[in-house]
């Protein structure tokens, strides 16, 4: 069915009298079975034959990070997938990007192993139109059988010439895109013998039908232009060889063919440009392509030399040595820079959400270098050991190890729990220390809020038998995107398939001109539907069927598995729904709080002193449930165990004393930033340093006679 | 202001001609008139300017000798400048000799000389009143109280003019208004930290951390939240101006610890990193240090310095030489915090290489802190000592008097005449009847003996009494700013009382132990300073495209070594040839790179054993020197032969006529020429050629030394073609000796020492008596010379031999 489906023939061939190929010292698809895969090495594009081509149809992708996940057609599973810096996409028969090519769509992957094994690293993705164009194939239009969606096909190399193999049947439905002579068509307006590209779907339906040769030629060619200008506005991305005194030697990424037709179209020939010494502007930029602030950073280089260099996958075929103005610390051996063809090419930022470097108030850092902790975490310091918590201590943030997956159970005094992890189906048995906290729907929550059936993230530490169990934090889907301004867009419903398409796009930004505008989306992705999903929409519980193409969305889904990607439990329409559901639960949780009284763990007594620090899981929210000091009215505390429930005893009365400034509350998880120096006139026996306290301001109406805190 | 090009320079071509050819007229004294000057007058001016005409008005055969009279002075001057210029005898008329033309010209360059020598010398007045310098009243606020005065801040006391490079010469250092609004203010200040009228000082610590000094408060609190905030470091570059500046409230005056966590890192073979830190609206650098310390081993360094109460803006600077990187990133820092070399953002300049060595000298600082003010004690000394009967003495009117005595004896440094007292008790008490406490009071009768014309003034002489020798009070005084640059201490007060200081054992003996003191370090530094003219040292900015590794350290490095070279003379009493040349110097390690020495290491200066390979010895070689008669963009040898004369000979020559010419570029089209062939070229002509044969060979012979003093064997020639020419620094002196280059030079000028031994003490005698030698003084000068002789000329054998002297001890 595919381009290599159409080889396997030949790999049977191969299979039969080759098992083992002398010339490769790495194992490959069809040969040395006894020797480890290559595995992509610094600074080395990765040799011929060295992949794994796997077969899968794209469900997510991330255009800023340059990853996605897909479903393999083998065996289902689910694969997280990332590119590295010379990963190249190869869609219409031409170079593109991941934002080119539409969800849904059975793709080619050219896998390679990450540092655990796993084949997760994809080098290039094609598609069947290039496949088969690269083939020099096509289908011949043998029959219409419209009625029942069905095409009847011969393949052909080149088209109109050697049957290459028998009659087959492509099918299409309503989504199925048909271009024919530059416009969409229908099914009716295909003619018998008409040359035909397709693109197939994950359920063997077509995505999308090109008619004729021209119409071939012609998405080939404006998918090349497209690309062209994306590289024009994003530059040349290249890695630093090495760097000799003031000089840069760069190899370009790209498809060899692609990258010379576009340098061609830009009147760059890499040789004379050399021979001229002309300009070009270097940029430094990060493993996911992406730069920082290319206007101020661009450094003016010369070129010097031209090498053409063929092989490996990623390898543009052209080395330049350059010599920039200045030395920039991300020109190093090894390095991403991109190349800006002057004076021609606009040198410009990227947009919000993929410029690294912006003075935008919006604009959010990447986060610092991982390996400054002095902990492990998720992201770097594989060789430390993990944070363990220590009592009275609120554990710093990016010490937590993060596992998604469902909630399955809430024990009773809404403490502990069970969920299982996504992916691996492991079943965990939850605790939430003290300081633990729960955000739901974008707002601080007790555990009880959640539904059970939600996927959560759960930010973990380990207990003392080393198991991460340790809840510091707890946050619904919802949560996660809210909390950074985000939004899924519908692009398309599929109803009756169960799932819809969403592109992901981020709250309007101020830009230069302080004027607000939506960033590019950040990314596209499918989410399952069924009859449970509960969909709100205005002020009334909704169907799937009342959203509209552009709702903006936010949803919570079930877990994951190593075939699932969970389906959506909740789906709430509109940014006025965001906010409405946001502050009710606000509200539902201050109006617990101020009943059970406010968390907070003694630091310290002197004398009939307290120091007392409370817990809050959105520090920038809690001033306001706290509502100011209390001045000179009293406050009230209820001595209460590890689980906030409160222990036997009466409500004391203390006096409060003062507020010690913020800034000495540096802490992390489950750390409100706010401390108070209360005293009491007769200390009871319990209020000793570490112990937990529920504080109530004079007004509140504390509620103790539940077994629940 | 401070630079100029090439082509815009005018070079002083000083039009003088060659003197006779004896061994010793090179650098011997002018002409006698009747043999030389009438002859010329009357063979080429008489007829014009004699009985018959007076064309312009002047007469030259009656004219005038008097050359103190400034009249006469002019017209001598002017005829000076017409016959070295050319224009007189006029053209139709038979020219005289080049060489006639020189010693006529040098005779009247002498005697404007003598003359103005005689005026700042000015010993025919009764009394004479000598204002302390800049540095003397530092020193003696310092010995008199204990106080550390900022004299050199903006708001301290205006810098002291010089005459011929030396800064104390009575006549020149007057008194302005300004002066007395500052010396009130300074009177003030200092007392205001002497006395302890308020309570107790409050010593306080204020740190300014990385994130203090470069993260943003929005930022420094998501780093606080994240445990990260004293993981920042301040990653400090080459060259880093005004990145790293901070306002600090300083609310008391006094001495201030001041403590520093850094690293400082360098290239492989390159400089280490230099931390200055600068108080910018006082224009004082309060700490510098070269700093070696790994990325991951911080050191901490503390150090003291004496702060004016007010807010200063203080700069944390990585004092070296080098592209300043972030300016080229332009870019705000302060939302990208540093923690790491390895963990630098990829847009900022390149500080390691790809092996993560160091590219540039870089500083990681971790913070700062100041601590201060600090009190050992309470009251402070000196206000014990003022207050000399402690708390529980009657404070009356007598215990006032004896405190204003004691103070005012020391202060005027000499006995208090009983009106004056009286004088100061009757402002005390009038003080006191305005309601002022007593300690008050004092205070304000201290602020006038601190203002009044004998604390302010070296005084000698007596209006009553006349007398052309010092009395022992004033010769206590002299000898004491001489050597030490302060008031006299104890013993001399002592001595003086007793009248035995003027006996010569005891004035030997004196003269001994000061030179043992650690205070004669203010000679030390001060007279090599005021006699080579170091002042000049990087006076034209050298031009940082041609010269990019010199800095403000390296300048400070190159009168370092000549400061403590003569104080290494001075205490080892080493033979003053040794300052023609000598087969060590003293060198740190900046200097040592600058020279292409290798194995010295670190900031202090040290004893250096020279080789003939390393082409130094002596002060002619040294950076310093060459650096001071050179500008901004290269050597100047008619300068540098100039100054050999001047400082070396004293016997500077004539000025330049006016308007010479200038020393044009070489076309672009035409070979690179040496600036020896352009002035030799220049020369061609006859005026000019006589005194150029004098001075310029004395210049020539360090060719080979570039405008930062650096050795070379090649000229870098910017304008024209071709290949740099190679240098030539041989030379013939006006007595026929020749010799190969400098190395050459030095030996033949050591053959001469009694010259340099004669010049040098009369430059001693001009610091010390604060005045201009004269004819008059040139015999004792003579003789002073000549005992030293005997002992191998060394140079403190010279200053005993000096301070022993008639010369000395007379007004």
């Amino acid at each position: 069915m595919t381009a290599w489906l159409l080889l396997l023939p030949l790999m049977g061939q191969i299979e039969a009298t080759a098992k083992t190929d002398p010339n490769v010292p790495f194992r490959t698809d069809l040969t040395n079975e006894h020797l480890p895969w290559y595995r992509l090495k610094p600074g080395e594009f990765p040799p011929p034959l060295s992949e794994h081509v796997v077969d899968g149809v794209l469900l997510e992708a991330d255009f800023i990070h340059r990853s996605g996940q897909f479903r393999r057609m083998d065996n289902g599973q689910l694969v997280d997938f990332a590119m590295p810096p010379f990963g190249t996409v190869l869609y219409l028969n031409a170079e593109a990007d991941l934002r080119d090519v539409p969800i849904g769509t059975l793709l080619h992957f050219s896998m390679y192993q990450d540092e655990r094994g796993a084949f997760t690293k994809v080098v290039t993705i094609r598609d069947e139109f290039t496949a088969l164009s690269v083939d020099g194939s096509a289908y011949r239009l043998d029959e219409i059988k419209a009625g029942e969606g069905k095409l009847v096909v011969t393949l052909q190399t080149p088209p109109g010439g050697r049957e290459t193999s028998g009659s087959r049947e492509l099918r299409v439905d309503q989504y199925s895109r048909l271009r024919k002579n530059e416009k969409p068509a229908k099914i009716t307006n295909l003619a018998v013998g008409d040359s035909l590209l397709v693109n197939l779907r994950g359920d063997g339906r077509c995505a999308d039908v090109w008619a004729g040769v021209e119409t071939h030629r012609l998405v080939a060619e404006a998918q090349r232009k497209r690309h062209n200008t994306f590289l024009r506005a994003r530059g040349l991305a290249g890695w630093i060889d090495r760097v000799e005194g003031k000089q840069l030697t760069v190899t370009l990424f790209g498809e060899p063919e692609g990258l010379r037709a576009l340098m061609k179209d830009e009147g760059i020939d890499p040789a004379r440009w050399a021979t001229e010494h002309r300009s070009v502007d270097a940029v430094v930029a990060n493993e996911e392509l992406r730069t920082y602030n290319p206007p101020v950073d661009r450094k003016r280089s010369t070129v010097l030399k031209y090498e053409r260099v063929p092989g490996g996958h990623g390898n543009g075929g052209v080395r330049w040595v350059i010599e920039p103005d200045l030395l920039l610390e991300g020109f190093r051996k090894g390095r991403v820079i991109r190349l800006f063809a002057q004076p021609s090419w606009p040198v410009n930022d990227m947009a919000f959400g993929e410029t690294l470097y912006s003075e935008a108030p919006d604009f959010k850092p990447d986060d610092v270098d991982p390996n400054l902790y002095p902990y492990r975490t998720d992201s770097g310091n594989e060789h430390l050991p993990w944070y363990r918590p220590r009592p009275n201590e609120f554990p710093p943030f990016h010490s937590h190890h993060r596992v998604s997956g469902e909630l399955l159970k809430v024990d009773d005094h809404g403490r502990s729990g069970r969920f299982r992890a996504d992916l691996s189906g492991e079943l965990v048995n939850f605790t939430m220390p003290p300081y633990g906290s729960v955000m739901y729907l974008n707002a601080e929550a007790d555990l009880s809020d959640v539904p059970t059936g939600t996927r959560c993230h759960f930010y973990l530490h380990q207990d003392d038998r080393g198991s991460f169990t340790k809840a510091a934090v707890i946050l619904d889907e919802f949560t996660r995107l809210a909390s950074d301004a985000f939004t899924v867009r519908l692009e398309e419903s599929r109803l009756d398939l169960g799932k819809i398409l969403v592109g992901k796009q981020h709250a309007p930004v101020k830009n230069e001109k302080e004027e607000f505008v939506r960033p590019p989306d950040f990314g596209r992705e499918e989410f399952a539907v069924d009859h449970r999903t509960r969909v709100w929409k205005g002020d009334k519980r909704a169907t799937l069927g009342d959203l509209a193409l552009g709702d903006e969305l936010l949803v919570n889904t079930t877990g994951r598995t190593g075939t699932s990607r969970g389906v959506c439990t909740d789906i709430w329409a509109g940014v006025e729904k965001h906010r409405l559901v946001t502050s009710q639960q606000r509200a539902t949780h201050t109006a617990l709080l101020k009943e059970r009284g406010l968390p907070a763990w003694i630091d310290n007594v002197d004398g009939k002193k307290l120091t007392i620090t409370f817990f809050a899981g959105n520090r920038r929210e809690f001033p306001s449930i706290l509502n100011g000091d209390p001045g000179g009215e009293s406050v009230y505390a209820l001595l209460a165990d590890d689980e906030l429930r409160p222990m036997d005893g009466a409500l004391v009365k203390l006096a409060y004393l003062d507020h010690p400034p913020e800034a000495d509350t540096a802490g992390a998880y489950g750390c409100s930033g706010v401390r108070w120096r209360i005293e009491a006139s007769i200390l009871p026996d319990g209020f000793r340093p570490g112990r937990i306290l529920r504080i109530f301001k004079a007004g509140w109406r504390p509620k103790t006679d539940s077994g629940k805190n | 202001m401070r630079s100029k090009s090439l082509q815009d320079v005018t070079i002083a071509l000083l039009v003088l001609l060659l003197g006779h050819g004896s061994a010793e007229a090179w650098i011997s004294g002018p002409a006698d008139f009747s043999e030389v000057v009438k002859p010329f007058l009357d063979q080429h001016c008489v007829r014009c300017h004699g009985e018959a005409k007076q064309k312009g008005d002047l007469r030259v055969d009656t004219l005038a000798r008097d050359f103190a009279e400034t009249r006469t002075a002019g017209r001598w001057a002017e005829i000076m400048d017409r016959i070295n210029a050319g224009e007189m005898p006029p053209p139709k008329e038979p020219r005289p000799k080049a060489d006639e033309v020189a010693r006529v010209a040098e005779w009247i360059s002498s005697q404007i000389a003598d003359a103005e020598a005689a005026r700042q010398a000015a010993t025919g007045e009764k009394v004479s009143f000598r204002r302390l310098s800049r540095e003397e009243y530092r020193n003696t606020i310092r010995d008199l109280l204990g106080i550390t005065y900022d004299a050199n801040d903006p708001a301290g006391l205006p810098e002291d003019p010089d005459w011929q490079g030396f800064e104390r010469i009575g006549s020149v250092l007057t008194l302005s208004p300004a002066h007395v609004e500052k010396y009130l203010a300074a009177a003030e200040a200092v007392l205001d930290e002497a006395l302890a009228l308020g309570p107790r000082p409050k010593t306080e610590t204020t740190r300014w951390t990385a994130a203090n000094l470069r993260v943003r408060g929005d930022i420094a609190q998501e780093l606080a939240t994240r445990g990260l905030l004293d993981r920042v470091r301040a990653d400090i570059v080459p060259n880093n101006g005004s990145l790293d500046a901070r306002d600090l409230h300083v609310p008391i005056t006094g001495e201030y610890a001041i403590r520093v966590k850094l690293s400082g890192l360098r290239a492989k073979g390159g400089r280490a990193a230099r931390l200055r830190i600068y108080a910018t609206d006082i224009s004082r650098t309060l700490f510098e240090q070269d700093i070696d310390a790994p990325e991951d081993r911080p050191v901490t360094l503390e150090f003291r310095a004496h702060l004016p109460a007010g807010t200063h803006l203080i700069r944390i600077v990585n004092a070296v030489p080098g592209p300043n990187p972030e300016e080229r990133a332009s870019r705000p820092l302060n939302t990208r915090p540093f923690f790491r070399m390895a963990a630098r953002q990829p847009w900022q300049i390149k500080l390691t290489d790809d092996d993560s060595r160091p590219i540039w000298p870089t500083i990681l600082l971790d913070w700062l802190e100041w601590e201060g003010p600090l009190q050992a004690s309470w009251p402070p000394p000196a206000h014990s000592g003022i207050f000399f009967a402690g708390e529980g003495a009657t404070k009356d009117a007598a215990y006032a008097r004896q405190i204003l005595s004691r103070f005012a004896i020391k202060a005027y440094r000499r006995p208090l005449h009983a009106a004056e007292l009286d004088r100061l008790v009757s402002l005390f008490e009038r003080s006191r009847g305005l309601g002022d406490s007593f300690e008050a009071s004092i205070k304000t009768t201290l602020l006038a003996v601190l203002c009044s014309n004998s604390f302010l003034f070296l005084v000698e002489g007596s209006a009553a009494t006349p007398s052309p020798r010092l009395n022992d009070w004033e010769l206590a005084s002299r000898l004491s700013y001489f050597l030490w640059g302060t008031m006299p201490d104890d013993r001399l007060r002592d001595l003086a009382r007793e009248g035995k200081l003027h006996e010569p054992d005891t004035l030997r003996a004196e003269v001994r132990r000061m030179m043992r003191d650690p205070r004669v370090s203010a000679f030390a530094q001060s007279f090599p300073r005021q006699w080579l003219q170091l002042r000049r040292v990087g006076m034209f900015e050298p031009d940082k495209k041609i010269y990019p590794d010199y800095d403000e350290y390296l300048e400070k490095s190159m009168v370092a070594e000549t400061t403590s070279f003569f104080g290494e003379i001075l205490s080892r009493n080493l033979p003053l040839r040794e300052f023609l040349d000598s087969d060590w110097t003293m060198l740190n390690e900046i200097l040592a790179l600058h020279y292409g020495i290798t194995g010295v290491q670190g900031e202090t200066m040290r004893r250096v054993e020279l080789k003939p390979g390393d082409h130094r010895g002596g002060l002619l070689t040294q950076a310093s020197i060459l650096g001071l008669t050179s500008d901004g963009t290269r050597h100047r040898p008619v300068h540098r032969g100039k100054w050999v004369l001047e400082s070396i000979y004293g016997n500077p020559p004539p000025p330049p006529p006016p308007n010479v010419g200038t020393i044009k570029p070489t076309p672009p089209n035409e070979p690179k020429t040496s600036l020896r062939a352009k002035i030799e070229s220049h020369r061609t002509e006859a005026n000019c050629a006589g005194c150029h044969r004098k001075i310029d060979p004395l210049g020539l012979a360090f060719d080979q030394y570039d405008a930062i003093g650096r050795w070379r064997t090649v000229e870098d020639v910017r304008d024209g073609s071709g290949a740099n020419p190679k240098i030539d620094a041989s030379g013939e002196l006006p007595d026929g000796r020749t010799f190969a280059d400098a190395a050459g030079l030095k030996g033949l000028m050591v053959a001469d020492i009694e010259k340099f031994t004669t010049a040098l003490a009369g430059k001693l005698a001009t610091y010390a008596l604060r005045r201009g030698m004269t004819i008059d003084d040139r015999k004792s000068i003579a003789t002073i010379a000549t005992q030293a002789k005997g002992q191998d000329h060394g140079l403190a054998t010279l200053i005993e031999a000096l301070v022993l002297s008639d010369l000395f001890q007379k007004r």
